[in-house]
């Protein structure tokens, strides 16, 4: 029997977090385009503590056992990732958090959420402009190219 | 029949062999002018050949094209996102990609300056352009021929350089 892993949710701020891309959702400047970004509920990434190396986000542990050994893999860092915003016009600041989720086949899987920054309660869904702010928040964050796509 | 009825004769079959004349004559010169408003109007309509093999990739792709769940653009969105390149003649898109949301975005890109116009699976459209790290600036709107030249109206002075 496996044993069932525990979730350390101790991020460093200098912690990386990979996650793989397409080449067609890397833009000229260096940065991920808004499309590769599906942001609520949640955004899965691989967290730097837990991987062997940036190619691990590619293993099919990582992948559902699928090969995605095309794409590419990009990182950022926690302490980019760690941003309010004010998606709505009611003045109010939501917050991007992580959360280590760590999964049998894929110890270094973690989850970017989001929540209201006074209540600390999750926002699953929103409205299209809020959603669409948290996808351009998320792609405006600096990357690092960590392996081009084959 | 005497000399003055043939005379007459020939001067009405001459009259309308004319008329005939001028009756082809102006079905041909119509013919010519309805191709050349075809041929003006497929022009008009050709999307450049590089966002059309990426549109055609795009209708290509199966759910979970991004490796994270990302649903198959729809036919609704490919239908919105062609007709909205076909009406964006003055400044092409510079990429159409697919979206992890669901749907079909048209890009234009210059360095930190970012505009996209996407059409989801679930009929509704939105523009947004940002600059760096700037907040954008985002618009819903639906998307029917009116309000996708209203959001590309949006997209072309945000590059002017480009257009």
């Amino acid at each position: 029997m496996q044993p069932e892993l525990k979730a350390d949710q101790d991020f460093d701020p200098q912690e990386k977090l990979y996650r793989r891309y397409l080449p067609e959702h890397l833009t000229d400047d260096g940065t991920i385009r808004p499309q590769s970004f599906k942001p609520l509920p949640r955004t899965s990434v691989n967290r730097e503590r837990y991987s062997s190396s940036p190619e691990h986000v590619l293993d099919p542990g990582c992948c559902e056992e699928k090969d995605y050994s095309g794409y590419g893999v990009y990182s950022f860092s926690v302490k980019d990732v760690s941003c309010t915003i004010q998606a709505e016009g009611n003045g109010r600041n939501h917050e991007f958090y992580l959360e280590h989720v760590p999964l049998s086949s894929c110890e270094p899987h973690s989850e970017v959420k989001c929540r209201e920054f006074i209540s600390k309660k999750e926002i699953k869904d929103a409205s299209k402009t809020a959603k669409e702010r948290f996808r351009i928040k998320l792609s405006q964050i600096k990357i690092a190219i960590e392996c081009a796509p084959n | 029949m005497c000399g003055k009825q043939k005379c007459e004769v020939r001067k009405k079959l001459a009259g309308l062999l004319t008329k005939l004349q001028r009756v082809f004559k102006g079905r041909i010169e119509g013919e010519a002018h309805d191709k050349e408003a075809e041929l003006k109007m497929s022009a008009t309509m050709a999307i450049p050949s590089k966002l059309e093999d990426q549109l055609s990739k795009i209708v290509g792709l199966e759910a979970n094209w991004d490796s994270y769940d990302a649903g198959k653009p729809n036919r609704v969105a490919v239908d919105h996102a062609r007709e909205a390149v076909m009406l964006s003649e003055r400044l092409f898109p510079h990429n159409i990609v697919a979206s992890a949301e669901g749907g079909v975005a048209l890009c234009w890109d210059q360095g930190e300056k970012h505009a996209y116009i996407e059409f989801s699976n679930d009929g509704t459209a939105i523009m947004a352009k940002y600059e760096g790290k700037n907040d954008p600036c985002i618009k819903e709107f639906p998307p029917n021929k009116q309000a996708i030249l209203e959001a590309l109206g949006e997209v072309y002075p945000f590059f002017p350089h480009a257009a």
